[in-house]
């Protein structure tokens, strides 16, 4: 190919700018041969643009639907919201743990004070004795029957007893008048 | 209030000894006792049937309830019941979960003090406080039980 011919191509594929295109129109104007060039290259421009739009109509249908379908996919994918899974019960419960832990220190610490103070403050009677030997081991009482702190019986004479039965202790107090011949 | 405070405080309360009012609710029963030819309870001193079947009172075979009631005692404050023969009052001294600690005063039909006494007594036990009434061969006795 000659330098000229590079020159027809690029006039006919519009690559030229205007100088250099007028400048090669003209030579075309003196030149048979170059028109003749200027216009097989024309023509085989033609050819092969025409094939190109045939190859791209031969494929099908459904492969260009298939295509856009993937494109509309992977927009969607890229513009959806990120949906975050709900956490379950036992994270939900781990966290309410995590977020409140010195609550329940301090309630914990509170209740470790009073039962300690329970025991302190416990009546030696309800368990061990403290000696100056050390605790004395006693057996708490089952049953007590009621307890008479004072009795007092003006002009007579008072008998305390118990009666005892399966729904329970019975306490008596009897009083007996001074001028009475015969008590119970 | 801050909700470290409020749980602790439930906590502690949680923990805390049951507490009591101080008040108490005592029952009495006021009963007449005689022999007779006939033994008769009173369907309403059923509760204490088998007691009064018992010496010393089974000399007696017939028992009939004169009076009865409930008497509310809050602590420390004079309660006083009328009885058909005499009177009575009661006061709640102190109390616990399983006892109650009671100042019980009895005085005859003439107003005179026949018994003062400071017993402290099972919850749902009986108390019973009596004596000679009436004729010489009957018998006057006042029950009692609280919760």
């Amino acid at each position: 190919m000659k330098e000229h011919d590079s020159d027809l191509m690029a006039l006919a594929d519009g690559e030229l700018d205007e100088r250099a295109a007028r400048e090669v129109e003209e030579r075309i104007a003196r030149d048979q041969t170059s028109r003749r060039k200027l216009e097989g290259v024309g023509e085989i421009s033609e050819l092969v643009r025409g094939h190109l739009e045939l190859t791209s109509d031969a494929v099908p249908r459904k492969k260009f639907d298939a295509l856009w379908r993937e494109i509309d996919k992977s927009l969607d994918r890229e513009t959806e919201p990120v949906k975050t899974r709900a956490p379950g019960f036992l994270r939900r419960v781990g966290r309410w743990f995590d977020h409140h832990r010195s609550h329940i220190i301090t309630g914990a610490v509170s209740a470790g004070a009073v039962a300690a103070l329970a025991l302190v403050l416990r009546n030696p009677s309800d368990g061990a004795i403290a000696t100056k030997h050390g605790p004395l081991d006693t057996t708490p009482v089952v049953h007590r029957p009621t307890e008479i702190e004072s009795l007092d019986t003006p002009g007579g004479t008072g008998t305390v007893f118990n009666l005892e039965d399966e729904d329970g202790s019975t306490t008596v107090i009897w009083v007996t008048p001074e001028d009475s011949v015969e008590g119970i | 209030m801050s909700l470290r405070f409020w749980l602790a405080t439930s906590i502690v309360l949680a923990l805390a000894q049951p507490a009591f009012a101080g008040d108490a609710d005592c029952n009495y029963i006021e009963i007449a006792a005689t022999k007779s030819d006939k033994a008769a309870m009173d369907p309403e001193l059923k509760p204490l049937e088998k007691k009064l079947k018992k010496a010393p009172f089974s000399a007696w075979n017939t028992f009939k309830k004169l009076s009865a009631g409930t008497v509310s005692l809050t602590k420390n404050k004079q309660e006083s019941i009328r009885l058909k023969h005499g009177s009575a009052s009661l006061m709640l001294r102190d109390r616990t979960e399983k006892r109650v600690e009671l100042t019980i005063t009895k005085d005859d039909e003439k107003g005179k003090r026949v018994l003062e006494a400071k017993p402290a007594l099972k919850v749902a036990d009986y108390l019973i406080v009596g004596g000679p009434g009436g004729s010489d061969d009957a018998g006057h006795m006042l029950a009692l039980t609280c919760k």
